[in-house]
């Protein structure tokens, strides 16, 4: 990935030192018209210099996003405390199992769906109580 | 008779021993299955049967490898036991006299 964007910006780089010198060559024949074609082109290759530059940082990001292991914070925020912690205890101690099976990218990607399989099976489990608790009261 | 999950797990938490995490539930479904088995079904399934009273847990000793978490500690009931022991009991006698009683890892079932 960062291969790709440093390709990429190296490129950029090289295109618009040739469109550049293209446009200084002709500028003096073509008059007022060819400065404002130039200024066009001008702002579209610092434009598209800068998407590269971004999409660079953005995929050094998330390379060293994958490489950290998860925090459970997912679990924290939307489960009761004693729940949540007894279920980032055991996604953390399978976690390991899942980096040497399929990498850290995969295992990270694993890790937050069983998270968010868990917390929805918890809620729904939760609803289903209550709702049976209700048609339990209306049957009196 | 029970659930074939809730069967399959409370074997699991017998056969694990005294003491066994949902993580040691989830490692043997999953290996016995030849799928990884979804931690959510697990988690569920355990607090369904806890409050059937066919497991009971404790709070574990927090480990600080895993951010100090502690986990819960699940052990089988006698009520548990006999629940799965009738449980199975009913799976062999359905089996008995079918071709299925041929199939390796049902020898018992025409026992």
């Amino acid at each position: 990935m960062a291969n790709r964007s440093k390709k990429l910006v190296l490129s950029s780089l090289w295109w618009a030192l040739r469109s550049s010198a293209a446009l200084a060559m002709f500028m003096p024949a073509f008059g007022y018209w060819m400065g404002e074609i130039a200024g066009t082109a001008a702002a579209a290759i610092i434009a598209s210099m800068a998407g590269a530059h971004l999409s660079f940082e953005i995929g050094m990001k998330m390379k060293s996003r994958a490489l950290r292991a998860p925090s459970g914070l997912l679990l924290d925020l939307l489960l009761p405390p004693d729940r949540a912690e007894d279920m980032t205890y055991n996604l953390l101690g399978r976690y390991p199992h899942w980096v040497d099976k399929h990498g850290a990218r995969k295992a990270n990607i694993i890790f937050a769906a069983q998270s968010l399989g868990a917390i929805l099976c918890f809620w729904c489990d939760w609803v289903l109580k209550r709702a049976n608790l209700l048609r339990w009261w209306q049957s009196f | 008779m029970l659930p074939k999950l809730e069967e399959m797990i409370l074997l699991a938490v017998l056969k694990h021993g005294p003491e066994a995490t949902a993580g040691d539930v989830q490692a043997a479904l999953s290996e016995v299955l030849g799928r990884e088995q979804a931690f959510g079904s697990i988690f569920t399934t355990l607090d369904r049967l806890t409050d059937k009273k066919y497991v009971k847990w404790r709070k574990g000793v927090p480990d600080e490898s895993r951010g100090g978490r502690a986990p819960r500690l699940y052990t089988i009931t006698g009520k548990g036991r006999t629940t799965l022991a009738a449980s199975l009991r009913a799976v062999r006698l359905l089996a008995e006299g079918t071709s299925l009683g041929d199939l390796p890892g049902l020898e018992g079932a025409n026992a």
